[in-house]
């Protein structure tokens, strides 16, 4: 007896000696919202604050606007940062600039910048926009998104440096001076565009475009990743960030209009598991679910009245590695797309608030005062004779001979339902039977979407300003987007025509030409427009979005 | 001596002394005993059931696995789908028991790899003994400080996710209890006389661990795998939660368990069903574990 | 005594040493790198990153520098997270963890023991009739699915708890219990399968057989012996539960260690996978010593001088 009572003492101290390692403070409030969901606030001075969680699933690497590639990313960044212009209600609203000029002959836009300041009083002058413009630009900052930025003269120049020469640094000092975007004055900030972009008000509100202090990026590369020396300009500054855990930014105060910022504090948790988010929002623990909600609950959410949607610029498409066999062949795709019955898959499996495809540019952008979709018309056909037809055409009658193909899937992937219906129909529709749906590890499908390792993957895009041209690009050759090794003398001149066009008819005329022929070829098969739904707090009123997916708390406010 | 004394046993009086109880067979004796067991048996019941469904079940059963009614989708149970439709109207019935091919396939075939390394390297550590025997066991007490699941994660991500790499990946990581087990029933039954007598006939080593040491050693051996299918199981749906496990369409209990939590709250029959059976099942290997031990082992002999 | 423990703390090092190698050939053996990412990074800016963490070293350098570091107690910096290391990474998480492992492995015996002591105690009756269906459930039904079930009766239904993250002492309430589930089982069962083989033995017969009280025969005899085969299993079901931790964190959202590591695999960050790897198997070769350690103190028969364990 007295031997088991030393094991047990043992025990009794070895666990008091980790409930003492336990460096999590008692945090009774958690997060803004009780964990006791019954409204009661459990420490005074959190009475006064006003909280918002948000769930952004995961951890980004760094909040730099350079570096952003995610949509919760720039969810991230829209808060703590602002461009010359945010996307508000009502549409393009002045940010940084208070007013702007465009010079239709030669391109030019003239922006005042107006008193405005970083979270550290630094004064924000145009030199640092042409800083943090061209910082995007050189290519050695490996910004992903540096592509936003070729509309700016000289832009695609210096970006497209190939910096593994060795004078590729001399190159790099001669192209910098080219791009044409300086600062007239402190407060004057001017820039050439290459050609007549009339969505360019739009695009400087993208976080690509959002300044950064050049000293404290001099001072350290990794400044995005570090609590402490992420200095910015928006609505709100960074307060602590605990990777894995929480993002906690507050009001900041330097904001030049921060009279109009309602809430004291937002934190954004990192909650993965969609059926551990819903509990969360429905027992209070969390303010905003992310756009994950597991599909499975949507019509419940529905029929409860909670769930909310919102129609965004994207299509879902599958994505076509057109130099195999059999899907070299735009007959073969063609039927592929024919045999799928998207009506179906979007009610039955995507839910959403979701419409089938009928082009691939999505519904949502204007074209002379009618929907871009519209005037372009259905460009996709739904026929299973006629799918049959073509693919008996190249040479696999009723599926006889097809040598089958793979499907690539993503572990972390939420549209395996969808690839399961599209296979099936395929089998059912036009008797292919050798379709192997192969999941891969996320990583290892990255590296060999990027060799061009594969022959049919599942994929989508979400527009990244409100043209179609967003869209379009992708498909043309040079585009690092293009994983299809889709090449089109055509359609990339009809591009090329698009964008260098003076005239918006002529320019949409372009553009509607060239997306006939990608809808002849097929080398992506749309399947649907997407719609996000989530769920939103009753408590919370004020949060913009917008077509773009974008998520603004700028105007928030608690009830 | 005295005539008086004894008397001649005439054989029949002889025959009324024997013993009530036939000798039988360890086997033989055994399966008796595990008949008498109750928790054994309903084990045996279970795990046969399971077994006739995974092989049989696919077989009467028209439809496939993958075939699916978008229109149905999430039908609750009903006459047409018994177990109700998932989220591409393909029947839960019919992708469960395709499943158990899976799961059980997964549980047999990963015990079977790590019986037949298990089995061989415990026989030879303990059969030689000295220096080869304890490096042997220390390198197996090596292999389980590491939590295998860790190595199984990282060599399911080395390897393709894909049903193969699963059977491969869990016999790899499973063989450690096995051979442990074995190379202590190796250790006693090596100073058995029959096993002296062996080798002092010259018969060779690797004789002698064929025909004398591991057919001895069966009683242990197949208690462990009762009790290691139901593991492998369990690991199979686990790798399914995170990922790894089994490819669409294909489907594993596991693997839709998994897809069954997010859709608990508004079609529980998703998460039910999978999960009635990955227990049952797990259970069933259990209790007849349970079984076989109570009725192997010669100690309890009454 | 003093000479076994250091005997096993030198094994024990060796044991380190070799899994931390291993782990390393197999980290690096995984396609892709950490550096890898879904819109692909210009190569030149790749070979940047590269060379500032040495990953374009030989890699028989790399691993001569990584045990270097190791030794010093070092574990690389975070791929992932550039302004940490895996220490931080490591110290953050542990206690979380660890808290969660340690009140599942008490609860599971304190609660455990007990029960199936009981059990055998009131063999064939409804107290033993209860543990078997309990116990068989809790071992038959994956953690992950207890963890989801228990969400939603005591968070979503009862609103008695939160549903998830960290910090509170009601937080932890659901992770512990549903980690701490199978280990419940398995240690009562067997508690209660030694408790049975003890009771049928013949001293405690003749403890009756001579009129000691009930308590003492139950406290001196019996739960001493029949607590070894639980002790001996202590190593078997840390190991369990640093595993079951993995997915019970997900579940429930918990910033511990278990995520690092999941999410370290899956980005491919070599520092974190084998940090944590060492670090987990250093925790299991610690819990299995200490467990043989009072194993022997309990139980007199056992000489620590090697041998089988």
């Amino acid at each position: 007896m007295k031997k088991s009572l030393v094991l047990f003492l043992v025990l009794v101290l070895v666990m008091t000696m980790f409930v003492g390692c336990n460096s999590e403070p008692v945090n009774e409030e958690g997060n803004g919202e009780n964990e006791e969901p019954n409204g009661e606030e459990e420490q005074s001075e959190e009475d006064e604050l006003k909280v918002v969680t948000y769930n952004i699933q995961s951890d980004p690497r760094s909040v730099d606007p350079a570096l952003s590639s995610t949509t919760n990313e720039n969810t991230l960044i829209v808060q703590l940062f602002e461009g010359l212009t945010r996307q508000g209600p009502g549409g393009v609203l002045p940010g940084i600039a208070e007013e702007w000029t465009v010079d239709e002959e030669t391109n030019t836009y003239t922006f005042k910048l107006r008193d405005a300041k970083f979270s550290n009083g630094d004064p924000i002058t145009a030199e640092d926009f042409v800083y943090s413009w061209k910082r995007v630009l050189d290519p050695r900052t490996g910004s992903e998104y540096a592509y936003m930025l070729y509309y700016i003269k000289g832009g695609a120049a210096l970006n497209q440096i190939d910096i593994s020469q060795d004078d590729s640094d001399a190159k790099i000092e001669e192209a910098l001076e080219e791009v044409q975007v300086k600062a007239v004055d402190e407060k004057t900030l001017e820039v050439t565009l290459e050609n007549l972009t009339p969505y360019f008000l739009g695009l400087v509100s993208f976080p690509t475009y959002h300044p950064v202090n050049s000293n404290i990026v001099e001072a350290d590369i990794e400044w995005g990743s570090k609590e402490e020396s992420i200095i910015s300009n928006g609505p709100f500054k960074m307060e602590e960030w605990k990777h894995g855990e929480k993002i906690t930014v507050v009001k900041n105060e330097q904001y030049w209009d921060s009279e109009n910022v309602n809430l004291d504090k937002i934190e954004f948790l990192m909650v993965e598991q969609g059926s551990t988010e819903l509990t969360m929002w429905e027992t209070g623990q969390l303010d905003i679910t992310s756009q994950n909600i597991p599909v499975t609950e949507l019509e419940r959410l529905e029929e409860e009245g909670v769930l909310k949607k919102q129609a965004v610029i994207a299509t879902r498409f599958i994505s076509i590695n057109t130099q195999r066999a059999p899907l070299d062949d735009a007959r073969v795709r063609n039927a592929l797309s024919m045999a799928l019955d998207r009506e179906s898959i979007v009610k039955n499996v995507i839910k959403a608030g979701s419409s089938p495809s009928t082009g691939y540019v999505p519904t949502g952008m204007i074209d002379d005062g009618r929907d871009f979709r519209d005037v372009g018309g259905v460009l996709i056909e739904e026929n299973v004779e006629k799918a049959q037809e073509l693919l008996a055409e190249a040479g696999y009658p009723d599926g006889a001979g097809f040598s089958g193909f793979e499907v690539m899937v993503s572990s972390n992937e939420k549209t395996k339902a969808i690839v399961d219906a599209c296979v099936e129909m395929w089998k059912q529709n036009l008797n292919i039977t050798n379709i192997d749906i192969r999941t891969v590890e996320s990583k290892v499908a990255s590296e060999r979407r990027k060799s061009y390792d594969f022959d049919m993957t599942f994929s989508g895009w979400y527009g990244d300003y409100l043209d179609p041209m967003t869209f379009l690009e992708l498909a043309t050759s040079k585009s690092g987007q293009n994983s299809m090794q889709y090449n089109n003398e055509d359609y990339d001149k009809l591009i090329e025509e698009a964008n260098s066009s003076v005239d918006e008819n002529l320019r949409m005329e372009k553009m509607h030409e060239a997306e006939a022929i990608l809808m002849a070829d097929m080398p992506l098969i749309p399947i649907n427009v997407e719609g996000v739904s989530y769920l939103e707090s009753e408590r919370v009123t004020g949060v913009y979005r917008n077509i773009l997916n974008l998520v603004d708390f700028k105007w928030a406010d608690i009830q | 001596m005295d005539d008086l004394n004894f008397k001649f046993v005439e054989r029949e009086e002889k025959a009324k002394n024997v013993l009530v109880r036939p000798s039988v067979s360890f086997w033989k004796d055994s399966w008796q005993r595990l008949k008498r067991h109750r928790m054994g048996m309903l084990g045996f019941i279970i795990v046969i059931i399971m077994v006739f469904f995974a092989i049989l079940g696919p077989m009467i059963i028209d439809k496939s696995y993958s075939d699916q009614d978008l229109d149905s989708a999430y039908s609750p149970p009903n006459s047409e789908y018994l177990m109700g439709a998932d989220n591409l109207g393909r029947d839960v019935f019919v992708r469960i028991a395709y499943g158990a091919r899976i799961s059980l396939g997964v549980g047999f075939v990963a015990t079977v790899i790590s019986l037949i390394i298990g089995v061989l390297y415990g026989t030879i550590a303990g059969y030689y003994g000295g220096v080869t025997g304890e490096i042997m066991m220390r390198i197996i007490d090596i292999l389980n400080s590491v939590p295998s699941m860790l190595y199984v994660i990282l060599l399911m991500t080395i390897l393709k996710p894909g049903l193969t790499n699963v059977f491969i990946v869990l016999g790899i990581t499973g063989w450690l209890e096995m051979a442990r087990l074995v190379r202590g029933e190796v250790i006693t039954l090596k100073e058995r006389e029959f096993v002296m007598a062996a080798r002092i006939s010259g018969v060779k080593s690797f004789k002698i661990m064929i025909k004398h040491l591991i057919p001895n050693a069966m009683g242990s051996i197949i208690v462990a795998i009762t009790i290691g299918i139901p593991g492998a199981i369990f690991l199979e749906s686990f790798l399914s939660f995170m990922g790894l496990g089994v490819s669409s369409p294909m489907a594993s209990w596991g693997s839709m368990a998994s897809e069954g939590i997010d859709a608990f709250r508004s079609h529980p029959n998703l998460l039910f069903f999978p999960a009635v059976f990955i227990s049952i099942t797990i259970l069933g290997f259990n209790f007849l574990g349970d079984g076989l031990r109570d009725s192997l082992d010669p100690r309890m002999r009454r | 005594m003093l000479k076994y423990i250091f005997k096993r703390i030198l094994i024990g090092i060796i044991v380190l040493w070799l899994i931390a190698t291993l782990t390393f050939f197999l980290a690096h053996a995984m396609p892709g790198g950490p550096f890898t990412r879904d819109k692909a990074l210009p190569e030149p800016i790749l070979n940047n990153l590269n060379a500032r963490y040495h990953l374009d070293d030989p890699i028989t350098k790399q691993y001569v520098d990584y045990m270097g570091n190791l030794l010093r107690g070092d574990f690389g910096p975070s791929f992932r997270y550039p302004t940490e290391t895996v220490n931080d990474l490591i110290a953050r998480g542990f206690p979380i963890s660890a808290t969660i492992g340690i009140f599942a492995l008490i609860f599971a015996l304190v609660l455990g023991i007990p029960a199936g002591m009981i059990s055998a105690l009131n063999h064939n009756k409804w107290q033993d009739g209860l543990s078997l269906i309990v116990t068989t459930i809790l071992i038959s039904v994956p953690n992950f699915i207890i963890a989801t079930l228990l969400m939603y009766v005591f968070a979503y239904k009862l609103r008695w708890v939160p549903a998830a993250l960290w910090g509170t002492p009601k937080q932890a309430i659901l992770p512990i219990i549903a980690l701490g589930a199978y280990p419940l089982a398995f240690i009562t069962k067997l508690m209660r399968s030694s408790t049975l083989e003890i009771l049928g033995q013949d001293c405690i017969r003749t403890s009756k057989a001579k009129g000691m009280p009930k308590k003492i025969i139950i406290f001196r005899h019996i739960l001493r012996n029949s607590i070894l085969p639980v002790l001996s299993i202590i190593g078997p079901i840390t190991a369990s539960v640093l595993v079951g931790g993995l997915v019970i964190e997900k579940i429930f959202a918990i910033p511990g260690l278990g995520q690092h590591l999941i999410n370290g695999i899956l980005n491919r960050d070599y520092t974190v996978i084998m940090g944590l790897t060492v670090f987990y198997s250093f925790m299991l070769v610690t819990a299995v010593l200490i467990t043989d350690i009072i194993y022997s103190l309990v139980d007199p028969r056992v000489k620590l001088t090697g041998g089988d364990n």
